[in-house]
């Protein structure tokens, strides 16, 4: 693996809490020295939270499947009407 | 009842849809009646409940929930809280791309991208092998073996090169899109 790979890798460790106390402060001494690995760090924190945002929008289609298909369900018929008896005034 | 979590876990990463099917059925009725009680509509219910599944989804392959004896119990009280936090926001529909683990803990969140919706829609189309690939390992946590097997590497050490790849690939389109944001 490419050094920028295992670089990507440290930085991970780092960013989920991983590293032990001595390399924990050896990033954080990097990071202040260079600006550009700072930025590499947000941005990779960013990343994180994009494939979570990615992953959320998958299972809420699913989801969304799920429930018209269980609507349209012959076999849980009552289970859809009970729902639906919540709804009326 | 780490057998009972562990359990749940695989039946969420073995059949992701029937784990579903099976929890929409012992759990919506109880949020659906909650919300209705509260003066909401059914397409309300509906929002709310697929919200507090993906975040009961979350804690469940985190290895996150320490009692997960009762799930109806867990994910109505997940709904309830999405519900108030609703109706304290005013919004008039929840805003997925938005709702952070705030409802259950406290995280520290990253800085929000400039424009996360135009940049999640630019990586389903131009970086999707990509992005399967990331979301399989961080978000559906897939063990790196079905990773492997299902991206078609040759092993897990391929498929961890891989990984960090395409976390590189998209790191980059971030910071070009950060990059962007101060320009303009």
């Amino acid at each position: 693996m490419r050094q920028s790979l295992h670089d990507i890798e440290r930085l991970e460790a780092y960013i989920q809490g991983q590293l032990g106390d001595a390399e924990t402060q050896e990033v954080q001494t990097q990071l202040l020295l260079h600006p550009v690995k700072y930025r590499d760090m947000l941005a990779q924190r960013q990343v994180y939270a994009l494939i979570r945002a990615s992953g959320r929008r998958q299972l809420k289609a699913e989801l969304k499947a799920i429930q018209i298909s269980m609507q349209q369900d012959p076999n849980k018929k009552h289970w859809w009407k009970r729902i639906q008896g919540f709804f009326i005034d | 009842m780490n057998r009972e979590k562990g359990s749940l876990k695989e039946r969420f990463q073995q059949d992701r849809e029937q784990a579903f099917r099976a929890l929409y059925e012992q759990a919506f009725p109880a949020v659906a009646r909650f919300i209705a009680r509260k003066g909401g509509d059914r397409s309300l219910a509906e929002d709310i409940f697929q919200d507090a599944m993906i975040l009961y989804f979350e804690k469940v392959v985190a290895d996150q929930i320490e009692n997960p004896h009762s799930p109806q119990a867990y994910i109505l009280g997940i709904a309830r809280n999405l519900f108030f936090q609703h109706c304290k926001k005013k919004r008039p529909r929840l805003d997925l791309d938005l709702l952070s683990d705030s409802v259950l803990a406290s995280s520290e969140e990253p800085a929000p991208l400039p424009d996360r919706k135009r940049l999640l829609d630019y990586l389903s189309t131009a970086g999707r092998k990509c992005l399967d690939l990331l979301q399989a390992f961080y978000y559906f946590k897939a063990p790196m073996k079905e990773i492997a097997e299902e991206f078609g590497y040759r092993s897990e050490r391929s498929a961890t090169v891989q990984k960090y790849k395409c976390l590189e690939k998209v790191r980059e389109t971030v910071k070009q899109e950060n990059h962007a944001a101060i320009i303009a």
